[in-house]
């Protein structure tokens, strides 16, 4: 008795101290837990990713099994999500469409947060010239419309996954740069940037040990918000020809081909048309709760 | 006169200004100071009177611009820190010199655990693993009276009294050979600020630290110094031993100082404070900057340079009116 009460208290201790060095994560965590359609999001990314990776697997037809005899079938207990007008499953079609969609989204948004905020931190921290001209620079991608931008480089470049990617990503850099700039200028006049700086620590040092992990939170959560807007383009750049080719499964070139079927077979654009919104919500909804979480003081 | 050997740090005619568009504001007007090694100097002022600015200036963290060192020497072990190229100077704070700041509150890291804050300065200046900067990291925290158990807490989750203890531990880390104390007791509350400034007493005692404590409190200077010097407007208008400044106290604006002390001795009905305000530091007046809250200014005072008296040896006073 008196030896399971001494590995009660032990237990609570080291419970204590664990759950003290948790804590900062923890606290995000369970804030965010509470946010119940964040969660739902959530889990919707999961199977999508789930999807993406798994898709030979969990796909009941190949992506090109073409079959003239069932073509642009009505959703049925065989095609749920009915058949193309090549006689292709859309719904393996949108299983496998998910992997370029997801790929441009994650690789362009790394992209283009590494370097926005790599050029937000050295105008930032810098100012003066250096901030100027980098500044500018931003001005000027943001001066013209996003998509316009998507597009030009896009038809520059030309298609392919790559290009998609970089198409993509470009246009966001703007976001990174400025938000990553407004946090650094507050940042660096804080007391603790000038105590770094007295026990002997340099810029670099101090940029990357003291002043990107406390805008981390507000870099996370435009990452999040902006992997929608990435999935967008991407689909917007296919569906105009600009993008992923056929037949490579896509859910932008996918709603393209069907366009002019639209009228007599709604699945065909129907099912790829919802997925997109359905993605980007989820995106959307899950970076605002990551924002709630991670700063309850922006939460109305 | 003293021996040369050992003066750790000497400041010779000092001049720092802020320079904003047209406006110069003159933060630090000519100052003059020794520190010995192992002693302890308290450079008292009112808010504004060029302390901090003084405290940067010795560890080369002037915000630039607005700030310049316009003039003056600052010899640390011999050395010009002014002249010092960025990269030496590196290798001298945190290490020979370091600093602890008024508020614990905004002085830590938020996101970054106490222990790794403690550990960083170690870690950049000498040559260890981690784990053994972690491990002098958490003994210095035991020497401050926290438990090293709480090496991965974040500064949110200590209190103020606390967290002024880490800033301190990650001061003396290195153990340099001068603490630079910026009113380390201001932002804590009565109860804590005694513990604190035994706390820095006793570690500078054994460490063998010298110390330049800036204060606006002159009790604690009594406590902890061994020679104070008084600042008004960027200039050490009074600059002696604890015996001079506090028994043979000669600048009126000293005396005015200790007039606007509560005193248990004697039985005085009201506090005496000085008239008026600080004249501006962007628009100084000629002549002894204190003249115009001074009662014993006369037309001499309001013009040309006012010389610095020694009134004994190691007693200046900056004042035409105590010269004698």
């Amino acid at each position: 008795m008196n030896n399971k009460n001494s590995t009660d208290t032990t237990v609570a201790y080291s419970n204590e101290i664990f759950g003290r060095k948790k804590s900062l994560l923890k606290e995000v965590w369970e804030r965010f837990l509470k946010n119940k359609p964040a969660i739902v999001c959530l889990f919707i990314i999961a199977l999508l990713i789930i999807c993406a990776v798994f898709a030979e697997q969990i796909a009941p037809y190949g992506p090109d099994d073409q079959d003239l005899t069932r073509k642009l079938q009505l959703p049925s207990l065989k095609f749920p999500f009915g058949t193309d007008e090549y006689g292709r499953d859309i719904l393996s079609r949108i299983i496998y469409g998910a992997r370029p969609s997801l790929l441009v989204a994650a690789v362009s948004v790394t992209f283009s947060c590494i370097a926005g905020t790599f050029i937000g931190c050295v105008a930032g921290y810098y100012g003066n010239i250096v901030d100027n001209s980098f500044m500018r620079l931003i001005d000027i991608i943001q001066a013209i419309p996003s998509m316009m931008l998507a597009i030009s480089i896009a038809a520059m470049l030309g298609s392919g996954l790559g290009n998609v990617m970089i198409a993509v990503g470009i246009g966001t850099i703007p976001n990174y740069a400025r938000l990553v700039r407004a946090s650094i200028l507050s940042l660096k006049e804080q007391e603790f940037i000038e105590a770094a700086r007295s026990v002997g620590a340099g810029n670099i040092h101090i940029i990357f040990r003291h002043i990107l992990p406390n805008c981390l939170a507000p870099i996370i959560v435009q990452a999040t918000m902006s992997i929608g807007a990435a999935i967008t383009a991407a689909a917007g750049l296919s569906f105009i020809g600009l993008g992923i080719m056929p037949p490579t499964p896509e859910w932008g070139s996918m709603l393209s081909s069907g366009r002019a079927l639209m009228r007599r077979y709604w699945h065909v654009v129907t099912f790829p048309g919802l997925m997109i919104m359905m993605t980007v919500f989820s995106f959307n909804i899950l970076g605002d709760g990551l924002r709630d979480a991670m700063d309850p003081r922006l939460k109305k | 006169m003293q021996d040369k050997n050992r003066i750790l740090l000497e400041i010779e005619n000092l001049v720092v200004h802020y320079i904003t568009g047209k406006t110069v504001v003159k933060a630090v007007n000519g100052i003059s100071l020794q520190i010995e090694k192992g002693e302890a100097l308290g450079l008292v002022g009112e808010t504004g009177a060029g302390k901090t600015t003084t405290a940067y200036s010795i560890m080369q963290i002037i915000p630039d611009p607005p700030g310049k060192i316009i003039d003056g020497k600052i010899l640390f072990e011999g050395e010009d820190l002014n002249k010092l190229p960025e990269r030496e100077m590196k290798k001298v704070r945190g290490n020979k010199i370091s600093m602890i700041f008024q508020d614990p509150m905004t002085a830590l890291n938020p996101v970054m655990e106490v222990g790794t804050q403690i550990a960083e300065g170690i870690r950049l200046h000498e040559h260890v693993s981690k784990s053994e900067a972690n491990i002098k990291a958490m003994q210095i925290m035991e020497k401050v009276g926290i438990s090293a158990e709480r090496f991965s807490d974040y500064p949110h989750q200590f209190s103020g009294g606390m967290k002024q203890r880490i800033v301190i531990a990650i001061a003396l880390a290195c153990h340099p050979a001068l603490l630079i104390a910026d009113e380390p007791t201001t932002a804590l509350d009565v109860t804590i600020q005694a513990q604190v400034l035994s706390l820095i007493e006793k570690l500078q005692k054994e460490m063998d630290t010298s110390m330049l404590l800036i204060t606006h409190d002159l009790g604690v200077v009594t406590e902890i110094c061994q020679k104070a010097a008084i600042m008004y407007a960027g200039e050490i208008v009074e600059y002696g031993t604890l015996e001079h400044i506090y028994n043979n106290t000669r600048h009126p604006y000293t005396i005015g100082l200790f007039g606007s002390l509560p005193n248990f001795t004697d039985n005085v009905r009201r506090l005496k404070p000085i008239k008026g305000m600080m004249s501006d530091p962007s628009n100084l007046p000629d002549g002894c900057f204190f003249a115009p809250r001074c009662p014993h200014a006369t037309e001499v005072c309001r013009n040309g340079q006012i010389p610095v008296i020694e009134l004994e040896p190691g007693h200046l006073v900056k004042c035409l009116k105590c010269g004698y």
